[in-house]
């Protein structure tokens, strides 16, 4: 599709020359800056994103830990009672 | 700089190792060429600063991924194109009002009120529209190139220029 008017304004368009001087100005300061900041941001980030996953293992864990005891609990019971029974058997 | 420039190639295995100094360099050589086809999507200004920033901190994380096979330049390019289009996307979700000056026939405005005109224009096209004929009408980028950087096929790309143009062409006979 030729348009004479479009082209027209394409050619007045490419005939000014963007100014990009100050986006070019020290860019690279600009985006080592960035970069190291985002660099320092992924701890944090990271952390955060792990949080869950963290407190379900420490759930799963203190679960395990107290059906551990509750089973050790129980098995010292009935020697704990066998044993009061024995001593106070004549 | 000392001695002759090393090769991009150089810089790329320096920056990959961690060597800041050699990312720098490589900034410094391609930012012109990054900030004139941003500068074609962005606003003056701010804009265009933050966009030429995050074009090159993709440069930076993509860096392992260059083979070397083509030149570093025209994978940037790529990053910039990519980059670009995600900016216009992310813009049309939050528009803002572009200022146009009092511009009415297309044919008495001078060269700076008819670019005006045009970016208004190209303003209200959608992010797929104002890509492929920015780089195929102000930056003159032949088809095959418009596919190589966009990841289009050649026929996506013809196709989408001629939407974009007519779309165009109505956009401003509107504001006529």
């Amino acid at each position: 599709m030729n348009d004479p008017s479009l082209d027209a304004l394409f050619r007045a368009a490419r005939a000014v020359p963007p100014d990009t001087a100050r986006a070019e100005f020290a860019l690279e300061t600009r985006v080592l800056a960035r970069i190291r900041a985002e660099g320092n941001e992924d701890w944090p980030v990271w952390a955060w994103r792990l949080l869950p996953y963290a407190g379900a293992v420490a759930v799963a864990c203190a679960m395990w830990a107290v059906a551990d005891w509750r089973d050790g609990a129980e098995e010292a019971v009935p020697e704990a009672l066998v044993a009061m029974v024995w001593e106070e058997m004549p | 700089m000392d001695g002759p420039e090393p090769p991009d190639s150089t810089l790329v295995r320096a920056a990959l190792r961690g060597d800041e100094g050699a990312f720098a360099e490589i900034v410094r050589r391609h930012k012109g060429r990054v900030c004139a086809m941003a500068s074609r999507f962005a606003r003056p200004g701010d804009d265009l600063d933050d966009l030429a920033q995050e074009i090159f901190v993709r440069v930076w994380k993509g860096l392992g991924a260059w083979r070397g096979d083509a030149p570093l330049g025209h994978w940037i390019a790529r990053i910039t194109t990519r980059a670009c289009y995600d900016h216009l996307r992310k813009r049309q979700a939050h528009p803002e009002p572009v200022a146009l000056l009092d511009h009415d026939a297309l044919g008495e405005a001078e060269d700076v009120g008819k670019a005006e005109l045009l970016a208004w224009g190209l303003e209200r096209l959608s992010a797929e529209d104002r890509l492929v004929i920015t780089l195929l009408e102000l930056e003159e980028r032949a088809v095959k190139e418009i596919a190589s950087l966009t990841g289009w096929s050649e026929a996506k790309v013809k196709t989408r220029a001629h939407r974009a143009r007519v779309a165009l062409k109505r956009i401003l006979q509107h504001k006529r």
